[in-house]
């Protein structure tokens, strides 16, 4: 599973490029995570204004920090945690100020996937999906994060306890809890 | 935890139990299969775990091509406005001491500046007198050395990418259809390769060693940079330099070239010219990416067949002056063609390794 988190001979280069304080090595790597980010983003926050804002500022401290950065740190995960860390921020300012932020939905279009498209020969039943997106959909935002780390961006525990920033024991517990909560649901 | 008391939850969690559940690979479904026989008591957890894995919905949600351009827009403009301001930044002093401390500053930059203007003319004094020195040595040992030494050859045949590690560390991704030969265990002064077509090369440092690339009759000797060059027949040779300096050399005539600089040297006759390239453009083959711009037609279809080790038959002539354009990223051969095909107004075939084209009248 781990296999394709492996820091690639195209990353390295553009990982240099970037490290030599060249745009394209930057625009390399925005190109390509920022799907996955954004997906990974709206996850948390809801609010599409302030996922962009925080991918701008990620990908700007990347810049900023790059001759700082090691290059043997695993470039993906460390983008997920920068985002996750910004966008949790962000939630528990929010909480203070009671703001609610308006939903826009202008710009991007639901897609959902389920994890059966990679198999073959599984008999879906669709309410059961349907169950399971509203239970996803009710879980706490962290909970949500794990999950997602875990099940959809083939992280290891190890790494999302580190993009998370918590400790390997509160990830197995995170996780835990909202795989009950999934549980419930179906049963 | 052993896994006799699994609950639903544990089940769900295990990386392993997902390998069985989603891979199906044989250790995983060995190890399941005799945990079912010796456990038939967890059957019911196991069944609503593989349930909930294989119905977990993936929300994705997407952005638009223009936002994700807008978005990127917006941190490279504040890239540039950065460096700018960190450029022009005017300081008014408050007091003495503020004055004082900044004109130490800007004294610290200036010497700073100095040295590394003196480390890069100190590089370049190194890399010229490697460069003579290894063409000495390059006369004899031709005579002596080159009958017995084993040449190492790395071939990429057209359609396939390769990435070589050299003994010093030095890299190498081999673009389709190129070849690099050297000695084995390189000789002792020196790391010289051949090249035929295009490779860029990522040189591990090493002063007492240059590492020159012979393309033809032009030499580019590097102590620890990284560079791309092109070489293909009927080509013009071009070198690109990302870091570092190197040193080219073709007869008498040689240049220096500073990162973001480039030659490109005509087939035609020894003249070359020295300009500053598109870090994009060159670097694409790397990332899969086929780029033309205003390219004959002739030229873009021996880069297809280099690039996906086909052969491109004309059933009829080339229009004259027919020129490409287009950017075509991990694209399938049929895809390029059918966006082709469009503009360049031709009808195309492919049969296994052939592609037939047809210009329409």
């Amino acid at each position: 599973m781990n296999a394709q988190l492996q820091i690639s001979e195209e990353e390295l280069t553009y990982w240099t490029l970037l490290k030599e304080g060249e745009q394209s090595g930057l625009r390399f790597f925005y190109e390509k995570y920022v799907d996955d980010l954004f997906s990974f983003g709206m996850g948390i926050a809801k609010c599409e204004h302030q996922v962009k804002d925080a991918i701008q500022e990620v990908f700007l401290d990347l810049w900023k920090y790059r001759s700082k950065i090691n290059s043997s740190v695993l470039i993906k995960a460390y983008l997920y945690k920068c985002l996750a860390n910004k966008l949790f921020k962000l939630a528990k300012v929010d909480k203070k100020n009671k703001s609610i932020h308006s939903d826009y939905m202008e710009d991007w279009e639901l897609l959902v996937e389920s994890s059966e498209s990679k198999l073959i020969n599984i008999q879906i039943e669709s309410h059961l999906k349907e169950k399971l997106v509203k239970a996803i959909e009710s879980l706490p935002d962290r909970q949500k994060a794990v999950i997602n780390c875990l099940f959809f961006e083939d992280f290891s525990y190890e790494e999302t306890s580190q993009i998370m920033n918590i400790n390997l024991r509160s990830t197995y517990t995170l996780a835990w809890k909202a795989v009950g909560s999934l549980k419930k649901y179906l049963s | 935890m052993s896994k006799a008391n699994y609950t639903v939850e544990d089940f769900v969690l295990d990386p392993e139990f997902r390998d069985w559940i989603f891979k199906n690979n044989p250790e995983a479904r060995a190890y399941w299969e005799s945990f079912l026989q010796k456990h038939p008591e967890k059957i019911k957890e196991i069944e609503l775990a593989r349930k909930i894995l294989i119905h977990l919905p993936h929300e994705k949600k997407q952005i638009s091509e223009t936002v994700k351009n807008d978005l990127w827009e917006g941190i490279s403009q504040k890239i540039e406005e950065e460096t700018v301001e960190q450029s022009d930044t005017k300081v008014v002093n408050l007091d003495s001491w503020s004055a004082i401390k900044q004109y130490e500053q800007e004294q610290l930059k200036k010497s700073r500046i100095a040295w590394k203007r003196k480390a890069v003319a100190i590089l370049i004094l190194i890399a010229t007198a490697g460069f003579f020195l290894t063409k000495t040595i390059q006369l004899e040992e031709t005579e002596i050395v080159s009958p017995i030494a084993e040449m190492e050859v790395h071939q990429a045949p057209p359609g396939v990418k390769s990435t070589i590690t050299l003994e010093d560390g030095s890299k190498v991704f081999l673009n389709s259809g190129s070849k690099i030969s050297y000695a084995k265990g390189f000789t002792d002064s020196l790391r010289l390769l051949q090249l035929e077509g295009e490779a860029f090369f990522e040189v591990a440092h090493d002063k007492s060693k240059p590492f020159v690339v012979q393309t033809g009759t032009i030499t580019t000797t590097a102590l620890g940079t990284s560079f791309n060059i092109s070489s293909f027949p009927e080509e013009s040779v071009s070198i690109s330099l990302m870091t570092g300096v190197v040193l080219v050399k073709n007869g008498d005539v040689e240049e220096t070239l500073m990162p973001g600089e480039g030659i490109i040297a005509s087939i035609q006759d020894s003249g070359w010219k020295k300009e500053r390239f598109d870090v994009e453009q060159v670097l694409s083959w790397m990332n899969k990416t086929l780029i033309f711009k205003n390219t004959p037609f002739e030229r873009a279809s021996l880069k297809l067949e280099n690039w996906f080790g086909v052969d491109i038959v004309f059933e009829n002539l080339v229009p004259r002056d027919l020129m490409v354009s287009g950017k075509f990223k991990d694209e399938s051969l049929e895809n390029i063609l059918k966006g082709l095909s469009y503009s360049s107004r031709f009808e195309y075939e492919l049969q296994g390794k052939q592609v037939y084209i047809h210009f329409k009248p």
